[in-house]
């Protein structure tokens, strides 16, 4: 047994490092890290928008200023206000790009192309404000009693039946769910070259006469797997860190729960397809034939990545159920069900059960496909010759 | 040391291996001989638990062969197989941690076995920047780094130059002296003759002939003599050809002068001279036994 585990591990370890120091994984990894960062910074900020601004205030209005000050505080802006000597200095900062706006006096607000949506209320309220207040000062009023008078009133917010709003769960969701069918066919497919590439090179044989099949193909899933596996999770630590650091302004929760659900459903897909991809790559003896020989395969990964996509019009849909339960798809329609409806957890049991089972199985009729047919070098195998192979 | 009994195989309706029988003993090294299609291949790749005999029994030290004894065997198969990016040294450390040797005894037997096969400088190299006789000594690193019992070669020197025949026969006698039994095959019986030992020779699936190759030599029935005379031989001593009456010969006339006799082995050779002198000088008088390739076309009676 530990002699076992020893062999597989030395097959599993050359796995690693051979398709770690290849251009392909570089590639793909820094390409998958790259997207995934921007594809939470970018929305968050493009959806945040800026909370800084800078306004230029003509000379002489000292109570203005602080008032576009104030006013901001409680827009939850901040606004810098930078002094003009007079309007024309103000209006030619403006053109300059130096400020976002200039206030003249209480008469003129001056934008360079246009209102800025959140600025203006600001400015305008400022003004207002000011106006009352030297009005009021100007027929003689206490200042004290002017600042009761403008005290503002704040209403309680009443909402009498919430809604939860799931858009942000749905996105990391579908990322998530993006990046699992992305990753199980990127790995899938270098355990099915890996696997062509040592039956069409022969070596297949020389390796034979040391270690088992079964050893074989359990060291090259495993070390593939674990390299697959290893990226897949400092995704999502990256995702995780990168979502702490940038803080959308909606963050649901449940992120983490949900992005670890991602990474088990990975690891249990890869788990399955990879197998399904060496046995059946096994049928095959040269590179060409090997994506006709694992056609079915692909077939299914599209049918649940496209059918993963029609759960966000009907999360509750009996195919739905179904699908997060079959273990072909499950690995892509489950975390995306559980993001947008309550999943009871018997289903999420039975979802994982039927998948170790499925691959249990696999490891069996796998290994047996892969032993039958991998030292069968003349043009492409039947799955029914593999097997009956595997006993004579 | 190694015995094969009575194995069988059949492909469909090939019978590849009828009934295939023969023993390896150590520190000999032994042929497996015969025509393209004889089962050589099948019977080796029996031996390495790649392919499971219908029928039969595969001994090693007296016991069944097993995984045990799997990774006592060095196997090279006739499709050379190695990892064409990996580098030399890499490759056979590799091939030496599945065989089960720890990290730093690998990295010691493959310097060691690089080496011996004369691949010490082509350590860093990547397998597909070698040429054909390089790689053939990579893959021969590769079958030796373990430090097998038993070798089994299948057609080791296919592709190879003679200088390259010399070598890797050379090396290979080296190993059956250590101690190893080496078991290769060839298609070419005249090529490898001189090197071995022991020789087994298959014809569909069967064995025809297996012994010491010296054995086999003297208890053939047949053996060749040259007579070369010094001159012509004088046709008036006798009317007939002096040859004529020798019973038990073959006649097989190369010139003139050089007389080439197939002799069955209850012949005095004393005869043969006698007859030969009666009409001219000699010159050369040699006693040859068969060549491999006639005892083998004599048992299939081709």
């Amino acid at each position: 047994m530990r002699r076992s585990l020893r062999t597989i591990w030395v097959v599993a370890r050359r796995e690693m490092t051979t398709r770690a120091r290849s251009k392909a994984f570089r590639v793909s990894s820094v390409v998958m890290f790259v997207s995934l960062i921007l594809g939470i910074v970018v929305p968050a900020v493009a959806l945040g928008g800026s909370d800084h601004y800078e306004v230029a205030v003509v000379a002489g209005a000292d109570d203005l200023s602080t008032a576009v000050t104030e006013q901001a505080a409680v827009a939850g802006l901040t606004v810098d206000v930078r002094p003009a000597a007079d309007r024309a200095a103000a209006t030619a900062l403006v053109r300059a790009g130096t400020v976002d706006a200039a206030v003249s006096g209480l008469d003129e607000v001056i934008w360079n192309d246009g209102e800025d949506g959140r600025l203006a209320p600001v400015l305008n309220t400022a003004i207002a404000q000011t106006a009352v207040v030297r009005r009021a000062a100007a027929a003689g009023m206490d200042p004290a009693a002017l600042a009761a008078l403008l005290a503002p009133a704040t209403p309680t917010l009443v909402v009498l039946d919430p809604r939860p709003d799931r858009t942000p769960r749905m996105l990391i969701a579908l990322i998530g769910m993006i990046l699992l069918f992305v990753a199980l066919n990127f790995y899938g497919s270098f355990v099915l070259t890996g696997v062509v590439e040592e039956k069409s090179s022969r070596i297949v044989e020389v390796l034979l006469a040391r270690v088992p099949a079964s050893h074989l193909l359990a060291g090259k899933v495993t070390g593939i797997g674990l390299l697959g596996i290893g990226q897949f999770v400092s995704l999502g630590v990256v995702a995780a860190v990168t979502l702490q650091i940038v803080r959308p302004p909606e963050l649901p929760p449940t992120t983490l729960p949900m992005i670890s659900g991602i990474v088990m459903w990975f690891v249990l897909g890869y788990a399955f397809y990879s197998l399904l991809y060496g046995a059946l790559g096994a049928l095959a003896s040269r590179v060409e034939d090997a994506q006709t020989a694992v056609a079915p395969l692909t077939a299914f990964l599209l049918l649940g990545y496209f059918g993963a996509f029609s759960i966000l019009g009907n999360p509750d849909g009996w195919w739905v159920t179904v699908g997060s339960l079959f273990p072909p798809t499950a690995p892509m329609f489950m975390p995306l069900r559980a993001a947008l409806t309550t999943v009871p957890a018997w289903q999420v049991a039975l979802a994982v059960l039927l998948m170790l089972a499925a691959i249990l199985l696999l490891v069996r009729v796998g290994g047996r496909l892969y032993r039958g047919a991998v030292l069968h070098t003349a043009g492409r195998l039947k799955i029914r010759q593999a097997w009956a192979g595997a006993t004579g | 040391m190694l015995d094969v009994e009575c194995v069988t195989k059949r492909y469909g309706d090939v019978l590849a291996l009828d009934g295939c029988t023969f023993s390896v003993m150590p520190k000999r090294l032994v042929g497996l001989l015969g025509p393209n299609g004889a089962g050589k291949t099948t019977v080796m790749r029996c031996l390495l638990g790649l392919v499971q005999p219908d029928g039969g029994a595969l001994r090693w030290r007296g016991e069944p062969i097993d995984e045990q004894a799997w990774r006592r065997f060095g196997y090279m198969p006739e499709e050379r197989g190695l990892y064409p990016s990996m580098r030399v040294l890499e490759q056979v450390v590799h091939f030496a941690r599945l065989s089960g040797l720890g990290r730093a005894a690998a990295n010691r037997s493959a310097h060691a076995v690089l080496d011996r096969v004369g691949a010490a400088d082509l350590t860093d190299r990547r397998v597909e920047q070698l040429s054909h006789g390089n790689q053939q000594r990579v893959q021969l690193a590769v079958a030796l780094v373990h430090e097998p019992e038993l070798l089994v070669l299948d057609e080791p020197f296919a592709g190879l130059d003679p200088l390259g025949v010399d070598t890797l026969g050379g090396l290979m006698r080296e190993l059956a002296v250590d101690g190893t039994a080496v078991l290769f095959s060839s298609h070419q019986l005249d090529l490898v003759q001189h090197l071995c030992e022991d020789v087994v020779t298959m014809d569909h699936g069967r064995v025809v002939l297996s012994g010491p190759l010296e054995r086999l030599q003297t208890d053939s029935d047949r053996r060749h003599v040259d007579v070369v005379f010094s001159r012509p031989p004088d046709p008036a001593v006798s009317g007939r050809p002096w040859y004529a009456d020798l019973p038990g010969v073959r006649v097989d006339p190369v010139d003139e002068r050089h007389v080439r006799l197939a002799v069955s082995s209850d012949v005095d050779l004393a005869t043969v001279l006698c007859a030969a002198r009666t009409v001219g000088p000699l010159m050369r008088f040699d006693f040859e036994p068969p060549s491999l390739e006639e005892m083998f076309r004599e048992a299939v009676h081709r």
